[in-house]
Order: structure tokens, then C-alpha cells, then sequence
């Protein structure tokens, strides 16, 4: 009886392990986004992986339960069985992101090109010169409706001020760097205007008329 | 058997009856969850001045005969949460750079007045019914200077409040690799989340296009309950 006992309370806890490790693929490693560890081949399989619904360690693509993901499926079940393994995981990880420098090579690297301020290479995207919070880092830190204004607007001002502590050629230089980073190509992160209206822009000082043949697009709301 | 112990055990058995019920009614665990759209940076150029008209057809402003340039697209899809279920009652918002390369902004548009498309929209809006179902006419997205990949801007809100905001990308572009906003998601999964196949539509006399995008939205975390059918889940 005691035996029992003991088998129960074993029995429990590795319910309560496997709870706690179960993860839905709505909310998918939530972990690994707050703790800021590396993207890898792994981690990616790991997200894969919670289709498994019969947990033989590979995919069917019935198990394939968001149909959005068909494509990556197909693309990745390189033998068209129709079952895609964790090696052709690791397979298609490695040949459509591996080979992408502007995904990892500019991330992780030491000393990566126009890091923010000197707050380190981030886990996702590379810093935007200027930008005062990144989107992800809005999202970890959840922040408020009433928070993202105000940090849109502190944004606005921001932008404003450093075009205007910066000369024109300056501005321009700073617009390239954010396509091509500064020291090499890089991924651009952003359009152009990034850092505030042009002098004729909504804020500018030369304010233009906007409404000659400036068709319907005066403000209705 | 002393009773005691008979105690002892009865109470490890109801906590483990209670464990083993636990396991099979959490949510998530085998039900058929969806993945999350990522979010993606809004950009500069939601629009700062709207037009006019903002309804879901981007080619044609009010009643103006003439249509925008561009490939002509329909953009279909489904507005959802995590678990699957439509989201109704929720405004999706797109803008895009005409075929031109200019939008709707008069920080970019006012520079290029020349360039500009007239006639077309730039930003367009859309409310899901209860099926979660939406419907964009507009052009096939173009490149933009310094975005390599041709884009659309999506805003997902429910009355004012900003549930998702995103970009929408073709699948197999090539200037989508290169392109720093597209590579800062996170993995293979996120992008594939983010591509929709813009496909010709069979026997189309104007050579109009299809893509299918469907959106999933996770709860915010600045709210209590936009979906109470589901709140139990999240």
C-alpha cells in the first residue's frame, strides 16, 4: 500500500513536470523571447514540435493543425513522404536562414553595427538608430495602450530633435546607415522618414500649402 | 490496514484523481492552437492625413472612374485568436505605398507629388462579422526605397484599442531576404506566418490577383476581455 503511495505521489509530480513543460503553439515560448536567448535551429524545431500530437518525434502533416505553416511543411519535407523529420527541421532551418547574415551574423555578433546606445545586441532585430524602445521590447515589457502612446510620443519628439541637431547631409548620411548599416550591408530596418518629417513634412518649418491639386485627402476624422 | 494510513491514502488518491482531471481539461494541450501573427513595426506612414474614402476597395476613391495603378489584388482572410475562433467586431486597417512607391503621408507623398498615384487609396479599412471573414481590393505590393520587400501595412483594432499591428509580405520575393524589417522575425515560423502567395484568379480578364492572409491575434495585455466566449482559454 505504502508502495502505491509513493507511486501516486511520483505519478504527480511528473504530471505537474509535464504541465508545466506543455506549450501550446498559440503562445509559443514565451520564455524564450523574455529570457533574450539566442534563436536557433533548436528552438525552432521545439516550436515545430508541439504539433506532435502523437509525440513520435516527427510531423505529419495532419499533425499540421495551423494551416498556415502548410508551406514551410512542404517546403521541408524534403522527401515527400509526407512526414518531415527533425534533421529536415534542421535542414530547412539551415538553408533559408543560415545563409541570411542580416538575420543572426548582424545580431550576435560582437560589436554589431549601430548598437543602440551601447545596451547590447538585442534577441530580435537589429537596433534602430534613434529608436527609443523597439517593438519586441514593447511587447516583453507589456506595456500599456496609454504607454505605447507616450512612448510614440516621446518617439515624435525625439525624431524631431535630432533632425534638427543634425545638418542636412547628416540626416542623409544617418538615413543610409539605417539601410545599410554603417560598416557594410546590412538589413534595412526601416523606410526612409524614419526619423521625422522632411522640413516640409506636417511639423516642418517650411510648411507648404498642401491643397492645389492635392485631391481628397483633406482630414475628415 | 490501520486507518491512518487508509486516510493517508484516500487523500493522495483524490489529489491525484484531482491532477489526472486537471491534465486532460487544460487548455492548449491538445486542443488546436494557433500560432500568433507577429507583430511587426508600424512604420512612418500610417497615414497623417486620411483620405476621404476608407473603405476596403484601395483602387477606387469614392466614385472616381479612373482606378489606381498596380496589379490588381483581392485580399481575403480570417481574423482569429489562438484557439481558432473568428473575431468579430474588430477593424483591420491596411496601407501600402501606391505602385509608385509613395504613401499616403505627406512626409513622403509631398516630396514626391509628381510620383504619386492619384487615384489610389493608400489605406483602406475593413470590420469582420461574426465569421472573422475580411476583403481588401487594392494592387500587389511594390518595393519601396531602402524595403526591399514589397509590403502591406495591417493594423488590427478592436473600437480604439490597437490589438496587432504587422506587415504583410509575398511569399518568394526575393527582395523579402534582404529586407531588415522581414529579417528581424524571429524564426522560420514567424516570416512564414507573415507571407501570403499572391495568385493569379482563373480566367480573370484583367489579370487580378488572390492572396490568402489569415491573421491570428493573441489577448493584449492591456485588457480584461475582448472575447469573453473565449477567456477561459487564455
Amino acid at each position: 500500500m505504502r508502495r502505491l503511495v509513493v507511486f501516486f505521489l511520483i505519478a504527480s509530480v511528473i504530471t505537474m513536470i509535464s504541465l508545466a513543460r506543455a506549450q501550446p503553439p498559440g503562445r509559443p515560448d514565451f520564455g524564450q523571447r523574455d529570457g533574450g536567448r539566442k534563436p536557433d535551429a533548436s528552438s525552432f524545431i521545439k516550436r515545430m514540435m508541439t504539433f506532435d500530437a502523437n509525440k513520435d518525434g516527427q510531423l505529419s502533416k495532419a499533425e499540421i493543425t495551423d494551416e498556415r505553416l502548410l508551406p514551410l511543411f512542404e517546403r521541408a519535407d524534403e522527401n515527400h513522404d509526407g512526414i518531415v523529420t527533425k534533421e529536415e527541421l534542421t535542414a530547412i532551418y539551415a538553408k533559408e536562414l543560415t545563409p541570411n547574415r542580416g538575420m543572426f551574423g548582424d545580431l550576435f555578433g560582437p560589436g554589431g553595427p549601430g548598437g543602440a546606445g551601447g545596451h547590447g545586441p538585442p534577441p530580435h532585430g537589429r537596433p534602430v538608430i534613434g529608436e527609443v524602445m523597439p517593438q519586441h521590447v514593447k511587447d516583453i515589457l507589456r506595456l500599456s495602450t496609454a504607454q505605447r502612446k507616450k512612448i510614440d510620443a516621446l518617439q515624435k519628439l525625439v525624431d524631431e530633435k535630432l533632425e534638427q541637431i543634425l545638418t542636412d547631409e547628416q540626416n542623409q548620411q544617418l538615413t543610409e546607415m539605417r539601410h545599410r548599416g554603417p560598416g557594410g550591408p546590412g538589413g534595412p530596418d526601416g523606410e526612409p522618414g524614419r526619423f521625422g518629417p522632411p522640413p516640409d513634412g506636417p511639423d516642418g518649418k517650411r510648411r507648404r500649402p498642401l491643397d492645389d491639386e492635392d485631391r481628397p485627402r483633406r482630414p475628415p476624422e | 490496514m490501520n486507518a491512518p494510513f487508509s486516510a493517508l491514502s484516500r487523500r493522495h488518491f483524490l489529489k491525484n484523481v484531482a491532477l489526472g482531471s486537471a491534465f486532460f481539461t487544460t487548455p492548449g494541450l491538445f486542443a488546436e492552437q494557433l500560432f500568433e501573427t507577429p507583430a511587426l513595426t508600424e512604420g512612418p506612414f500610417y497615414p497623417d492625413k486620411m483620405p476621404l474614402d476608407t473603405d476596403n476597395d484601395l483602387l477606387i476613391i469614392n466614385d472616381s472612374i479612373t482606378p489606381a495603378i498596380g496589379e490588381v489584388t483581392n485580399i481575403t482572410g480570417r481574423l482569429l485568436a489562438a484557439d481558432g475562433s473568428p473575431l468579430k467586431d474588430a477593424t483591420i486597417e491596411i496601407w501600402q505605398c501606391d505602385a509608385n512607391a509613395v504613401y499616403l503621408h505627406t512626409a513622403d507623398s509631398n516630396r514626391k507629388k509628381k510620383k504619386q498615384d492619384q487615384n489610389f487609396q493608400g489605406f483602406g479599412r475593413f470590420t469582420t462579422g461574426s465569421t472573422g471573414e475580411y476583403r481588401f481590393r487594392t494592387i500587389k505590393p511594390v518595393p519601396y526605397p531602402g524595403r526591399p520587400a514589397p509590403h502591406i501595412h495591417i493594423k488590427i483594432k478592436k473600437g480604439d484599442r490597437p490589438l496587432l499591428t504587422t506587415q504583410l509580405f509575398i511569399r518568394g520575393y526575393e527582395g523579402n531576404t534582404k529586407d531588415g524589417i522581414y529579417n528581424s522575425t524571429r524564426d522560420l515560423i514567424d516570416r512564414e506566418l507573415l507571407l501570403a502567395d499572391f495568385k493569379p484568379v482563373k480566367d480573370s480578364k484583367i489579370a487580378e490577383l488572390a492572396a490568402r492572409f489569415d491573421i491570428v491575434v493573441g489577448r493584449t495585455p492591456d485588457e480584461n476581455s475582448f472575447d469573453p466566449e473565449h477567456s477561459n482559454r487564455r
